[in-house]
């Protein structure tokens, strides 16, 4: 009559899914994140990188930078004394208002010892000046640099570059956030500028002011003016020398810096490769890593679907496996079994892989701009790109699907008979004769536990890895949660200081009130730190350390470090160190770590280093006050602006964290749920055996879930010191690749939450696991050993 | 189709200890005949089927159907020559949960040339209202005649029945072999039918009796009864 097709098995596959939608519906989800992850981070980093490498071809973006000390050397002060005669000027910046070509002189004399220390390079001296801006929002900040000749020039995103007086450039995201268009005016210092232009610098260690990656374009901008401005401004210069490689490797210079560069260059104070400084070099490690994690992390959301998928699949199939028997006894094969499943799947995978690509097209805009707003970097184009397409879609599909047909055809494959009366001997495999191990003295129980442990040796090392990756995406989410308040938040709400009054150079007259202090850049041993010199004998700037003990007396004999730079440099309590200034040494010993994370700081009695470096007590650059000073200074710094301003930042990192802390939890409850439905399933003969025996199913329950929960349970115990100690590794490997502090750390209370939600997440997996324990009926336990 | 056996013998490996399930069995069934293999459990008759069928390989010996040789086929082979020649029912009914009635049976026709609609094969079973059910919602017996529907979709030439009334109550059961009895009477349908239930045995035109594997007894039964005049045990 007629000739029947695969419709009736499509329709079998299609009820199949029906069946299962809860599984399908979280295998979309996956698949939807997977294709989006992947997608997002691989359109936005190839827009990146190919904005970013004409970028920096164009600007001809610094290899290395040159710190320099802002206090002049003994020799470069009697130049300023006895050619210039200034007789009280302390620091090239304080020089650079007072008499501009003897600032000149001073940094062509520094540039030429460079060049005859570093051999093989070309430089140019980079000025900058930071400025504030009082704004109805509240106190903006802005760092003005330099048109650079030959290194690091200034790339016009939109609009003009300032060439007359009266013209200023600013950042483009500056720009948006505070609703300023080209042709605005923009008032700096009580002068009006029109806005010509937006701008961006690369070098990379600039634009930071307060923190050692953190940038807040909305409250903190850079500027060009045109040459002829930016000379005349009024505003202490700052400087730095930007390096190109010309004739000599990164390493060699390394080597040059290391040779005591300082006896040459007293004022040298650090060498950073661009490849090694947190901003520019985490977009180079961006640009490369970020390719490999996105695909990581989608490969391991698209795997969690497999799982998921092939658990089902096998279900599935072991319930079918008799009359899918028959049909093979009657002449049905496996592939009109197989190929509606692949196929239904397939067009259900790909829907999802699809929207997850075209949903991260659009996000990969957003992405970018994070990225951008991150490194102060043109916009590159996000395009269509096949290669994409081809790796968010093909990948997880190939491999979903070839896993899933493997998967088929293994069960499948087999003779009918075989699948009609699977045989005892053959389900009982590797699993009923080895049950008689363990030492009497255990209970039954207990030896039963161990027996299904030691049963699928493979599976329980797949239960422990998954759940301790999962363990461990957890604590690191949660070690990195409100990490920021950590810094900056935590060191100034410990102290009482609300303002810090900067003079123009080191002063020595009594300040009208306040606390007199040194804030200097120096060396301690091979790292650099903030030196802060604190009056003997104030209370604004409390140190504690990390059991609350007061170290003021610590103070009085030596150095105090603080917990960021003691990571950063290695240094403990007791070393003796070398503190190095502008040529100038002095020995001292570490007396106290200060519990405080923020930057690399190191404290000193003031006086001390006062009378060390200039020969006088009474020597301060910074007054730290508890409410807004009196009179005049040449930069005030509010503490509150620089709190808030990190908060604002860090709300969206806090997001950041949050998305991060849930995304764990979820692929931990995933995880742990597949773990524990893999447990049934893996173990389902010898379950049916013991209901055949008559056990009683809490028993069954206990013997299967009590191995693996106590297990379970040993891994979080174990995880937490493992966890610990992977911060601390973490901390040091962050310091020493990017000199940056990582504060990762987790409370008790941390730790309790999180164990509570651990054993939530169990439980769910338990319950699951107990209900199909229950659920399998005595019948079909019977049935598998009828035959 | 006349099937052929010349010397078929099976031995299984259990726990490393070989066991013998069919011992030299030679059997001859013409085409059109209605056989029932009698005999103890663990006697041999599911394995004897199987082989029959092409369901398992023989340890040794020769198996023909319709002059075609059975044993040296490929798997591939085996099953289009399944899908065109043969039925088979077991004692369980096997049929999958989430299709109809009407679908289960259309599963069975996948590729045949020539085969039933749905309806008109439970229609031989006497199902035809229920097309639209599912499997749960039918009894036992029915379902074994979905089952049955499903092996002559697509118009066997041979039909294989191990144990077919093995799950069923008496009742139930003679309703099954009545249909099994008029199939074979309509369509001159070869059927073996395995059984170790003697009462059965009364409505074939030949009775096998196996035990240990070999044939020990093998003869025309000439008093043929209809399915209703049997007693149950
Ligand atoms: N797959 C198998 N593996 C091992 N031994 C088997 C297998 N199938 C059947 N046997 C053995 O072969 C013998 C005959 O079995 P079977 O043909 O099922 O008998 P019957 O159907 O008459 O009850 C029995 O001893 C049985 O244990
Ligand atoms: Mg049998």
């Amino acid at each position: 009559m007629r000739s029947t097709g695969i419709r009736i098995h499509f329709l079998h596959a299609w009820r199949f899914m029906k069946k299962r939608w809860l599984s399908f519906l979280l295998l979309g989800v996956l698949l939807f994140a997977s294709g989006f992850v992947y997608t997002t981070m691989a359109e936005s980093i190839a827009a990146i990188r190919d904005a970013s490498e004409a970028y920096f071809e164009e600007t001809n973006q610094e290899d290395f930078s040159i710190e320099v000390s802002d206090r002049l050397t003994a020799s470069e002060k009697e130049h300023v004394r006895d050619v210039c005669g200034l007789q009280t000027t302390e620091t090239l910046s304080a020089l650079s208002s007072a008499d501009s070509s003897c600032h000149e002189d001073i940094l062509s004399s520094r540039k030429e010892t460079l060049i005859q220390v570093f051999t093989g390079v070309s430089l140019e001296a980079r000025l900058f000046m930071d400025i504030p801006l009082f704004r109805d929002d509240g106190n903006h900040r802005m760092r003005i640099l330099n048109d650079a000749d030959s290194i690091n020039k200034s790339h016009i995103e939109e609009g003009n570059k300032p060439l007359s007086s009266g013209e200023i450039a600013i950042l483009g995201n500056y720009a948006r956030a505070n609703d300023i268009a080209l042709e605005d005016e923009f008032v700096v210092q009580g002068e009006t500028f029109i806005v010509t232009g937006f701008v961006l610098f690369p070098d990379y260690n600039l634009p930071v002011f307060d923190h050692p990656f953190l940038f807040d374009s909305t409250k903190q901008t850079l500027a060009l003016m045109s040459d002829e401005d930016f000379a005349m401004f009024d505003a202490p210069k700052r400087a730095y020398f930007a390096g190109v490689l010309e004739e000599v490797s990164a390493s060699e210079l390394e080597g040059m810096f290391d040779q005591a560069a300082f006896l040459t260059a007293p004022f040298l104070e650090n060498l950073t490769l661009t490849e090694n400084n947190m901003r520019s070099g985490a977009i180079y490690a961006e640009i490369e890593g970020g390719h490999a994690f996105a695909l990581i992390v989608a490969a391991f959301i698209a795997l969690l679907g497999l799982l998921i998928i092939v658990l089902s699949l096998l279900k599935t199939l072991r319930a079918n496996s008799r009359p899918f028997g028959v049909l093979k006894a009657l002449g049905v094969p496996d592939n009109a079994l197989i190929f509606p499943f692949l196929a239904l799947i397939g067009i259900f995978a790909l829907l999802f892989l699809l929207l997850g690509f075209l949903a991260g097209q659009f996000a990969a805009h957003p992405m970018q701009d994070i990225f951008r707003d991150f490194y102060l970097l043109p916009e590159g184009k996000i395009r269509f790109r096949v290669v994409t397409l081809v790796i968010a879609l093909a990948l997880p599909l190939t491999l979903l699907l070839g896993l899933s047909f493997v998967v088929m055809k293994r069960l499948l494959g087999k003779r009918p008979v075989a699948l009609i009366h699977p045989a005892l001997t053959e389900w009982a495999k590797g699993g009923l004769k080895r049950f008689r191990i363990g030492s009497w003295r255990l209970s039954f129980l207990v030896r039963m536990q161990i027996a299904f442990i030691k049963r699928r040796p493979g599976k329980f090392a797949v239960f422990v890895v998954g759940l301790f990756g999962a363990l461990f995406a957890g604590f690191f989410s949660f070690g990195m949660h409100d990490m920021l308040e950590r810094t900056l938040p935590e060191y100034y709400g410990g102290t009482g200081i609300e303002v810090k009054a900067y003079t123009e150079d080191i002063t020595f007259d009594e300040p009208a009130e306040g606390e007199k202090v040194l804030e200097l850049s120096v060396r301690v041993n091979e790292t650099n730190a903030s030196l802060v010199a604190l009056s003997e004998g104030q209370t604004l700037h409390p140190l504690k350390d990390s059991r609350g003990r007061d170290l003021t007396g610590s103070l009085a004999e030596g150095l105090v470090i603080s917990r960021g730079f003691s990571d950063l440099s290695g240094l403990r309590e007791g070393d003796t160190v070398e503190v190095t200034l502008a040529g100038d040494n002095l020995e001292m010993e570490i007396t106290g770590v200060a519990d405080i994370y923020a930057g690399s700081h190191v404290f000193a009695t003031r006086e001390v280093v006062a009378e060390w470096l200039f020969t006088d007590p009474s020597a301060y650059n910074v007054v730290y006050l508890s409410e807004s000073p009196e009179v005049d200074y040449a930069l005030l710094v509010f503490t509150d602006d620089i709190v808030e301003q990190l908060r604002d930042t860090h709300e969206i990192f806090n997001v950041f964290f949050r998305v991060l802390v849930a995304s764990a939890l979820f692929i931990a409850l995933v995880v742990v749920y597949l773990l524990t439905v893999m447990l049934v399933e893996d173990h389902y003969y010898p379950l049916a055996m013991f209901k055949v025996l008559g056990y009683d199913n809490s028993i069954i329950r206990k013997i299967l879930l009590g191995g693996y929960v106590k297990a379970a349970l040993l891994c979080f115990v174990v995880g937490i010191p493992v966890a610990l100690l992977a911060f601390a590794f973490t901390r040091r490997w962050m310091a020493e690749m990017y000199e940056f502090m990582v504060p990762l750390a987790i409370t008790p209370v941390q730790v309790l939450i999180y164990f509570a939600l651990f054993l939530a997440t169990l439980f769910l997996g338990t319950m699951s696991a107990k209900r199909k324990i229950d659920k399998m009926s005595l019948k079909d336990a019977l049935a598998i050993y009828q035959e | 189709m006349d099937i052929s056996l010349k010397n078929v013998e099976k031995t299984f490996m259990q726990t490393k200890v070989e066991v013998a399930a069919l011992r030299g069995v030679d059997l001859e069934i013409p085409s059109g005949e209605f056989v029932v293999v009698l005999g103890p459990s663990g006697s041999g008759k599911s394995t004897l089927l199987n082989v029959m069928g092409g369901l398992d390989s023989v340890s040794a010996g020769e198996i023909s159907i319709g002059g075609k040789d059975i044993a040296s086929r490929s798997e591939k082979g085996l099953l289009a020559f399944r899908r065109d020649n043969l039925g088979f029912i077991f004692q369980q009914y096997y049929l999958l949960s989430t299709l109809t009635v009407a679908e289960n049976v259309e599963t069975g026709a996948y590729g045949a040339k020539d085969a039933h609609s749905p309806l008109e094969a439970l229609r031989m079973v006497l199902l035809e209202e229920h097309a639209d059910k599912y499997p749960f919602e039918l009894s036992g017996g029915e379902q074994q005649r979905v089952a049955i529907a499903r092996a002559l979709v697509k118009k066997p030439k041979i039909l294989f029945c191990d144990e077919p009334t093995g799950s069923l109550d008496e009742k139930t059961g003679k309703e099954v072999l009545k249909l099994l009895a008029n199939i074979h009477a309509d369509l001159r349908t070869t059927i073996v039918l395995v059984t170790h239930n003697k009462a059965i045995a009364s409505i074939a035109d030949r009775v096998v009796t196996l035990t240990s594997g070999e044939i020990v007894a093998d003869h025309q039964n000439d008093k043929r009864v209809s399915p209703d005049e049997i007693h149950w045990h």
